[in-house]
């Protein structure tokens, strides 16, 4: 099954109200398919459990499906995705020692600029696990021991019983694919966006 | 230098930060020249966010969008007769006489809710996004949906932060007592105490109407009063820490004696006074973040020349 990348651009909580109102529901499933992995990203820092942070995020856009009438007058649909699903992670966690820390975080975190940058962070988390996995199989298994894993080269090399210097050259082929594809997909996206003058850089400040 | 053997340096590094060698080679580089500055950084980058596609790692993406997919097509029979337009016109014209009918012979009220906080501190959301944070012992009433020309909520007892979206359309209210605070879209705080309405604003500007018959003010960000609604006057203060019930921290910044006792008073609930016979003219500078009253005090002993004495529920700070 191939979900089309959305073609739309879906800013405002109209853009996807016209979009849910057609009763499109391949366009509703891409917008799904370029959205959730980055919020299952955001929610599992609350619930630490990945299968119920995308229960969570699945459930929000459900309910959305379902109910519009939260979309009217919704400036940034980005936005409003991120603090419910905030929210709805907060409540899942329910009584805990930390609930106060929590209740700061929805208050301090979450300005739109801060939602931007945690966007365009979470975009390119995604991006980089998509590209991990088309990595070529040996160095795709170097590179998860090293940085998924956190093996040192040296224990790698003991693991697969093969040399230091060839899990040293799996990481430089895994690195300079991931730089480039990394590359290649922010030059689209950001030509895409009408970004011209945007520099590559930015999208690697910290 | 080449991309290849700049990358296996840096790799090197990266898997082992601790050798001083490899850590003075990759920095002697990343000076030589801004080519190699932004290499390191773009993979330096890579490096780091790669630990951070972990919970990824657990999603399949076709599995995934199968459920999705699925759960949509669950909701079909409910909905998609709506999506199709005749019989959506033929239903809403139906429903459009039902509803003329039911106006007519109901009282159609929107739901107003009432959250208390009691022994903790609580948070809500309403339903245009802004939140409110609720002190402990704190009542707030709200109603479900705003429809009006106004969003309008009601501090009912203690203190609360408030954090309001912007929305210049629709303009937001909260009502304590008698007195109104009206704004766009801003964060401010209020205190309604046994006494007083304190009322601090972090961003933005609002304005306060102590009542229907007073000319109201406008505070801007950083700005703070008190009303005593017994007596009916206003003063301007300092609103600095009027957030520091949530934050745990409290914050001075260039700060006369008189006015600290006065915060710390308000903070720790404890009676301070002051018998300042030198007239310290020293400003007091500190942040204290989950500190402790004594802590606050010793920091305050090392600025001032100060005898502290406490008797009962009362601290006197004498200076010396």
């Amino acid at each position: 099954m191939r979900i089309k990348k959305s073609a739309m651009i879906i800013d405002t909580g109209e853009d996807l109200l016209s979009l849910i109102e057609s009763g499109d529901q391949n366009a509703f499933t891409a917008f799904y398919s370029d959205n959730f992995r980055k919020l299952i990203l955001v929610s599992d820092k609350y619930v630490n459990g990945t299968h119920v942070a995308e229960e969570i995020v699945q459930n929000i856009f459900l309910k959305i499906w379902e109910d519009t009438t939260a979309l009217k007058g919704i400036n940034s649909i980005k936005a409003y995705l991120y603090r419910s699903v905030v929210n709805a992670s907060i409540n899942h966690v329910n009584r805990e020692k930390n609930i106060e820390k929590h209740h700061n975080l929805i208050a301090e975190n979450l300005t739109e600029s801060d939602i931007d940058t945690l966007d365009e962070q979470n975009e390119l988390i995604v991006l980089l696990h998509d590209e991990i996995d088309r990595l070529p199989s040996k160095c795709q298994h170097v590179f998860r021991l090293s940085r998924l894993e956190g093996k040192k080269y040296r224990d790698i090399a003991l693991e697969l019983g093969i040399s230091e210097k060839t899990v040293e050259n799996h990481m430089s082929n895994a690195l300079k694919r991931l730089r480039a594809q990394v590359l290649l997909k922010t030059t689209i996206k950001n030509k895409r966006d009408g970004l011209k003058y945007y520099s590559l850089m930015v999208t690697f400040l910290y | 230098m080449q991309n290849l053997q700049l990358r296996e340096l840096i790799l090197k590094h990266l898997n082992d930060p601790q050798n001083e060698l490899l850590t003075d080679q990759v920095n002697d580089l990343r000076k030589s020249a801004q080519v190699n500055e932004d290499y390191f950084i773009e993979i330096k980058r890579i490096w780091d966010l790669s630990i951070k596609t972990k919970p990824l790692s657990q999603v399949d993406l076709k599995v995934s969008l199968r459920n999705f997919k699925s759960e949509l097509n669950k909701d079909i029979y409910k909905t998609s007769w709506l999506k199709s337009p005749w019989l959506r016109n033929v239903a809403a014209l139906f429903f459009l006489g039902l509803l003329t009918f039911w106006i007519y012979s109901e009282n159609n009220a929107i739901k107003y809710l009432t959250k208390n906080s009691n022994g903790h501190i609580d948070s809500l959301v309403l339903s245009d996004g802004s939140k409110i944070m609720l002190a402990e012992q704190t009542i707030v009433s709200y109603p479900t949906k705003f429809e009006n020309e106004e969003r309008s909520v009601t501090l009912v007892k203690g203190q609360a932060f408030f954090q309001v979206s912007k929305d210049a359309k629709h303009p937001f209210k909260v009502l304590i007592r008698q007195s109104k605070v009206k704004v766009l879209g801003t964060s401010f705080n209020i205190n309604y105490t046994h006494s007083n309405i304190n009322l601090s604003v972090k961003t933005g500007r609002v304005m306060f109407s102590p009542n229907l018959n007073s000319n109201a003010s406008i505070l801007g960000a950083n700005e703070a009063i008190s009303y005593d609604y017994l007596k009916n006057t206003i003063e301007m203060e300092n609103g600095t820490n009027s957030k520091s019930w949530l934050t745990k921290e409290l914050s001075f910044v260039d700060m006369p004696l008189t006015e600290v006792c006065e915060q710390l008073s308000d903070y720790y609930h404890v009676k301070i006074t002051l018998v300042d016979k030198t007239h310290s003219a020293n400003k007091f500078n500190a942040t204290f973040k989950d500190s402790s009253l004594e802590e606050v005090l010793t920091v305050l002993k090392e600025t001032y020349q100060i005898q502290i004495v406490q008797k009962n529920k009362t601290i006197t700070i004498q200076t010396i």
